[in-house]
């Protein structure tokens, strides 16, 4: 069974890989975050074909091991999808690795007041505000920013508040 | 089934030490201890897969379980980075849902994404961690500098943006 499941979750990672890979190439102007998100859903379908076939159709385990079996195989590609994620996202938004690749393009180095001047507080809101309404997640009126009409991140940004609780016990919020 | 017990059973185990080792007291190198939790925890499982009366661990079905669960540990650990610091695109939203219809000014972003919370802990850290170092370029001026440590910090970064051919700048 161990073959099975290692085979099936390997086939839907190199799925994953090969998709996002070529459709980010592929498709003019796509967003990385997207071409990831396009490269799970088909890693994930193909993990699921391949867990079926390798796991059912070869060797016919009982529905309850094939179900839990399928389980695992999900928590294992869904982590390995969310440390692929956040590793491109760090590279792409971190503020740390700016500063560093501005840094390395410097050799006689940079004054505070010059990294201070790419990277201060209005440079990080001027790029979250506008990455945050054209995704939809707020709305700018009249100067105010309002609840926009996609949620997607208030809930993970909720969902991090509650975790951030349980286990720190403290809130970043308030 | 005992196999998925084997799978499960061991992150679960070192969530809850981790947990109540927190509520006792938080220890100052988080990641680190998490890491020594979790791997202890890891090995322990691998020990009682090698116990005949448990489990019969073969080599697949032990490198399924090890990448099963260092893929679940590092997703944590990535978890439990981001709850140390908010980001500022979470802060934003939270306060925007916080003031709901009535509306956030714009302006008042400003008092919310502070340099002190934001800019100046980061570039502490980066000092830290030995990725950057300063000189003093004389008139009072600090210069900050790349070091090797951190041109390999960078680099790993970076890979995927060669691999993927991503030009310019993140946002």
């Amino acid at each position: 069974m161990e073959a099975g499941l290692l085979s099936s979750l390997a086939i839907g990672l190199f799925a994953f890989a090969i998709s996002h890979i070529l459709i980010f190439k592929i498709i003019r102007n796509m967003r990385i975050v997207l071409s990831m998100m396009i490269g799970f859903f088909i890693g994930f379908v193909v993990l699921c074909g391949a867990h079926l076939f390798l796991l059912h159709a070869l060797a016919s385990y009982d529905p309850l091991t094939f179900l839990v079996s399928l389980a695992a195989n999900w928590i294992a590609f869904a982590s390995a999808f969310y440390c692929y994620f956040n590793y491109i996202n760090i590279g792409e938004a971190s503020l740390r690795i700016r500063v560093l690749a501005e840094l390395n393009m410097h050799p006689e180095g940079l004054p505070f007041a010059q990294i201070l001047k790419n990277y201060d507080n209005q440079a990080i809101i001027e790029a979250r505000l506008s990455r945050l309404v054209s995704n939809g997640q707020l709305r700018l009126a009249a100067k105010k920013l309002f609840p926009g009409a996609k949620r997607r991140l208030i809930y993970i940004a909720n969902f991090f508040e509650f975790l951030r609780y349980l286990i720190l016990r403290k809130r970043a919020f308030k | 089934m005992a196999y998925f017990g084997l799978l499960f059973f061991p992150f679960g185990a070192a969530f809850v030490i981790h947990v109540l080792l927190w509520r006792v007291r938080k220890p100052k190198a988080e990641i680190k201890t998490l890491f020594v939790i979790f791997m202890s925890s890891l090995i322990v499982a691998l020990g009682l897969g090698m116990i005949p009366q448990i489990y019969s661990l073969s080599v697949l079905s032990a490198a399924y379980l090890i990448f099963f669960y260092i893929s679940m540990t590092l997703a944590y650990l990535l978890s439990y980075t981001a709850l140390q610091e908010i980001g500022p695109s979470f802060l934003i939203l939270l306060h925007v849902y916080e003031c709901g219809n009535k509306g956030l000014p714009v302006d008042s972003l400003g008092e919310i994404i502070t340099n002190e919370r934001f800019f100046t802990p980061r570039l502490r850290d980066l000092e830290a961690a030995g990725h950057i170092s300063r000189k003093d370029a004389g008139e009072s001026e600090v210069r900050f500098f790349i070091t090797p440590a951190g041109k390999k910090f960078l680099k790993l970064f970076m890979l995927p943006r060669k691999i993927l051919g991503i030009r310019g700048q993140g946002g």
